[in-house]
């Protein structure tokens, strides 16, 4: 009986970067994969094939995490908030590169919209009609969302930029 | 064609499509031709194909995102375990049998009442024995044909 033979755990880091974006909370999102994991061990009726079930793994991992917000009373308050999010990182410091750390804070500005979007796709790999899937749009939005979502990401990006050579200044 | 008024407009549009290969082939070879071109837009591309890389490293670099594989994919814990269990069930059986043994042959060297007694317990534990084994082949049976069998964590 080893590890591998479980079709579901290859996913886990990626599912977790997701709920992660979602939540932005490293307990709250391991509690969701474990949510996901049990679901993948008792659902009755689980996909065969491979691309359907990552499909299916991601839908059930976000699925979970807009029902724990939706517990939290969060959902809608989040949008407006999210403004004056303090971003609380629990990533150790030293191993990342002062680039990632400027990353992992300009995706925390995004909107939750745009967060999940650019984890399926630029960390998960999905391809469009997956993403489509996952987030039940069709594919002509997934592409302009996906744009728009980069596009914040690069102005962001440069803000933290700007905001960082003022201060050596 | 729409795009003759503005060329990078429509092409920036598209931009983050043709980075990840999701349009069609003359799209792709119409974006390609305008990169060569254009070194506004091919500036943009660069930065999103080096942002898409960034992302992909900065969110799943982390110590804490990989201990459950690797937790459960430690093999000294399993072949621990596997030891474990060998020696437990094989202790079972060493000390039932003996005791069972020594058992049945007390009661046989007895005679009258107790003798009666003792087969009696036989009986009992021997029956609860068989009802096991009844169970026990239901059961593998039953796991022969179960459909979620592959499913393991």
């Amino acid at each position: 009986m080893t590890t591998n033979t479980h079709p579901y755990l290859q996913w886990y880091n990626g599912g977790l970067a997701l709920a992660r974006s979602i939540l932005r909370c490293n307990q709250a999102a391991q509690d969701i994969l474990q949510t996901a994991f049990t679901k993948t061990l008792t659902g009755s009726r689980l996909p065969t094939d491979e691309a359907a079930q990552r499909v299916w793994f991601f839908k059930v991992i976000r699925n979970a995490c807009i029902d724990s917000l939706r517990f939290q009373q969060r959902f809608q308050a989040e949008e407006s908030a999210e403004l004056f999010a303090t971003t609380i990182d629990e990533i150790d410091p030293i191993e990342q590169s002062e680039r990632q750390q400027w990353v992992r804070q300009a995706l925390l500005q995004l909107t939750s919209e745009q967060r999940e979007i650019l984890v399926l796709r630029d960390v998960n790999e999905l391809s469009y009609a997956d993403i489509a899937q996952v987030l039940q749009l069709n594919s002509g939005t997934v592409m302009s969302r996906l744009h728009r979502a980069r596009l914040a990401m690069r102005e962001q990006l440069l803000n933290l930029d700007r905001q960082s050579s003022l201060v050596q200044r | 064609m729409n795009s003759n008024q503005s060329p990078c407009l429509d092409v920036q549009e598209k931009l983050s499509a043709y980075l990840d290969d999701e349009l069609t082939q003359q799209e792709q070879q119409r974006i390609y031709l305008h990169l060569q071109n254009c070194p506004n837009c091919k500036a943009l591309a660069d930065d999103l194909l080096q942002m898409r890389g960034d992302l992909k490293s900065a969110v799943l670099t982390s110590v804490d995102t990989e201990h459950l594989p690797r937790v459960l994919a430690d093999r000294p814990a399993r072949r621990l375990a596997f030891v474990g269990w060998a020696l437990v069930i094989a202790a079972v059986l060493l000390l039932g049998g003996i005791v069972s043994w020594q058992f049945i042959r007390e009661v046989f060297s007895e005679s009258g009442v107790g003798r009666w007694l003792g087969i009696g317990v036989i009986a009992f534990y021997g029956g609860l024995f068989l009802l096991f084994l009844s169970v026990l082949r239901q059961r593998l049976i039953a796991r022969k044909t179960d459909k979620y069998k592959k499913v393991q964590l």
